[in-house]
């Protein structure tokens, strides 16, 4: 079944054309990522889906739904969550905070303790460091911090923007591990990457772009073995 | 002389240390000051005062402790008849009643104490003085870290202010008016005891001072000035109760009139400083059009003109559009009368003034604050679900305040400065009281460092307040 479809998408910064007609879609319990250079769009389109940018032509069916005029916390409540780039943990805030910012759609106390549970299940570390601020937190805790704050909204769809970013190999490997697990256990992700090689390994499928566009599509260990994208993109 | 700067830090003293001539010198001085409050301090003292006038009768004033007092009735009487001669009656003290620690104690135990507090100040002051120095040199004797250098900028500080104190001691015998100064100062000679704790408060000083590279730490302790300050003014009326006890008497309403508008405006302007710093980060055109608008004509005038403006040409504009509404249909006349009738008192002129004008400069800085937040925290509380004002609410403003906080703060100080602008729109403000009175009695100096040393006052305190709040919510980013 098909979660989320993104047809024809065309989005711009003032007269800047980012994106100029991607079409990609993401079925339920899927991993897909979104691969290519600085400028490609990637996290662009990211921000697109989570309603923060307004495409001007195309469409985004969530769930057959077009989300395109659809305010971001209305996404939020219909089940997709962004894990931004950079991480962005509010840095003032303790880590328990923070992930209470994450349950902000949600009303339910018991819901939300079962959720932060669960994040903590995930993410052992941010149990041990509830009480301490997010800002004093090092660059792999802030992106586990960033990851279980998105999952405290029980997202179905969690989109991340980035997650290797400026982190230790070791750290990135564990990183991915979790986005694994997570997946595992149900929710889909679509995944934006510049470490190629480490998001294709976990992906089920892959889209590559280039200035805006799709050049390249196909289950990830296709694209893994493509020629030029070794070249480009895996050295 | 050589200084090796790390001479005594990091180690315990060794013998040969502990005999350097700082600590040496230090311990002598306070030694002998303490020792001098034995000795006798003032052999005499004045017991009255008769003041003759060529048409008025004498006044004669007892003087059972010290001399003042005498001077707000002198100077009255003198508006009207010419003074002929001043008579002092100046009996000496028993010698055992003449050392400094007998003047202390009379002074402390006196039933009218309030009058000569200052007197126990002054005497008061060199004892602690000493104390300090000697508890500097006993800790870095005994420490296993080495001299004590945190107590070096206060101790240094009490130990100068020793020296005026004694000094101010000796002024509280007679008055500083011209005749008394000229017909007592022979006759209150300080005793030997006077200027032996005096030799001993300097070499203390000089002791201290020698310490000085011992401690990084700032020898001016900025809490410290303000305090000194508003020991000075509380001095010079003391000491020179005419004309300073007259001009403070008179402008200490305008300080509170001052201090009552900083506050009020200082309140609309934080929200008026908000609304207009959202307003310069909308994306709507017409609010982003408006705030900007505000900002950069307000900040293109002077304040004083517009000050002037709301004061002397508003009314006349409201008075124009109660004309203009008063054409209208009848129904309109109720709106008309009310814009004819309608008249700014001086206190909400002077608070909408700075209002505006401030609200601009602190939009700017609202402005600068929220957007030193990197974008992408909004994004990120926008992606939780948060609407853009909640993110605001929640997730930027707290994080905007800690970097607005300190040009804000410096803000409330200039304001209290700026204020005395109002003063050109009747409000009797301090600069205002400070100018009437110097209308009526030409004594400029006087006056204006009165006005001055209030408003040093102020601001220094706010200052202080203002960095404390400052440290509280510092925090690395």
């Amino acid at each position: 079944m098909q979660l989320l479809q993104v047809d024809n998408l065309h989005v711009a910064y003032g007269a800047i054309r980012a994106i100029q007609g991607i079409s990609f879609h993401l079925d339920a319990g899927e991993i897909v990522t979104l691969i290519g250079a600085n400028g490609a769009g990637k996290s662009t389109t990211l921000r697109t889906i989570s309603g923060l940018l307004r495409p001007f032509r195309g469409d985004i069916l969530y769930q057959d739904q077009s989300i395109v005029r659809t305010s971001p916390e209305r996404i939020v409540r219909m089940g997709i969550s962004q894990v931004p780039e950079g991480r962005q943990i509010f840095s003032t805030l303790t880590v328990g905070e923070n992930l209470e910012m994450g349950a902000y759609t949600r009303r339910d106390k018991q819901e939300i303790e079962a959720s932060m549970q669960r994040v903590f299940k995930s993410f052992p570390r941010l149990q041990e460091r509830q009480n301490q601020l997010g800002g004093t937190l090092s660059g792999g805790e802030q992106q586990m911090l960033a990851m279980g704050r998105g999952l405290m909204s029980s997202p179905r769809l969690l989109l991340l923007d980035e997650p290797s970013m400026g982190l230790a190999p070791i750290l990135v490997e564990e990183i991915f591990e979790i986005i694994k697990s997570i997946n595992a256990q149900g929710t889909s992700i679509l995944l934006v990457e510049q470490n190629a090689a480490m998001a294709l390994s976990i992906a089920d499928r892959a889209y590559v772009l280039e200035t805006g566009r799709v050049v390249l599509e196909g289950d990830a260990q296709s694209v893994l073995r493509n020629p030029q994208i070794r070249e480009a993109y895996l050295g | 002389m050589l200084l090796d700067r790390s001479q005594f830090r990091d180690h315990r003293l060794s013998q040969a240390e502990r005999r350097n001539w700082r600590f040496i010198l230090t311990v002598a001085g306070a030694l002998l000051l303490l020792f001098a409050y034995a000795l006798p301090f003032f052999d005499a003292r004045i017991t009255s005062a008769t003041t003759r006038f060529q048409e008025d009768p004498a006044i004669t004033l007892e003087f059972p402790f010290l001399v003042h007092g005498q001077h707000i009735t002198h100077a009255k009487t003198l508006r009207n008849g010419q003074l002929e001669a001043i008579d002092l009656s100046i009996e000496p003290v028993a010698s055992a009643q003449s050392s400094g620690l007998s003047w202390l104690t009379r002074t402390l135990t006196s039933p009218d104490f309030y009058p000569v507090l200052s007197f126990a100040i002054t005497m008061v002051m060199p004892i602690l003085g000493a104390i300090l120095a000697l508890l500097l040199v006993v800790k870095s004797w005994t420490r296993e870290e080495g001299i004590a250098s945190g107590l070096i900028p206060v101790t240094l500080t009490m130990s100068v202010l020793s020296v005026g104190s004694l000094l101010l001691a000796w002024c509280h015998q007679f008055d500083f008016s011209t005749y008394l100064l000229e017909l007592s100062a022979g006759a209150l000679a300080p005793a030997i005891g006077f200027w032996a704790a005096l030799a001993g408060a300097v070499a203390m000083t000089l002791g201290i001072w020698s310490l000085r590279y011992e401690t990084r730490r700032a020898l001016v302790n900025w809490w410290a000035l303000a305090f000194a300050v508003a020991l000075i003014i509380w001095l010079l009326i003391r000491v020179r109760p005419y004309p300073y006890l007259e001009i403070w008497n008179f402008i200490s309403d305008g300080i509170v009139v001052t201090l009552r508008i900083v506050l009020v405006s200082y309140g609309l302007i934080l929200l008026v400083s908000l609304l207009g710093g959202l307003g310069r980060i909308s994306h709507n055109r017409i609010i982003y059009g408006i705030a900007s608008l505000y900002v950069e004509i307000i900040r293109g005038i002077p304040l004083l003109v517009q000050l002037l403006f709301i004061w002397f040409a508003l009314p006349s504009l409201f008075r124009a559009l109660g004309d203009v509404a008063l054409r209208l249909p009848p129904q309109f006349a109720g709106l008309g009368n009310w814009l004819s009738g309608l008249r700014l008192n001086e206190y909400t002129a002077a608070v909408l003034g700075l209002t505006i004008c401030y609200g601009a400069y602190g939009a700017e800085i609202f402005r600068a604050g929220i957007s030193s937040i990197h974008h992408g925290q909004m994004e990120a509380a926008r992606s939780l679900g948060m609407s853009s004002f909640q993110a605001m609410r929640h997730i930027i403003l707290p994080q905007a305040v800690r970097v607005i906080l300190p040009p804000i703060g410096n803000e409330f100080v200039a304001l209290i400065k700026d204020s005395s602008l109002v003063s050109v729109l009747a409000v009797s403000d301090l600069t205002r009281r400070g100018r009437e009175y110097m209308a009526r009695t030409f004594l400029s100096f006087d006056t204006w460092i009165m006005v001055a040393l209030c408003y040093l006052v102020l601001t220094l305190v706010s200052s202080r307040i203002v960095e404390f709040l400052e440290s509280k919510t510092r925090f690395e980013r």
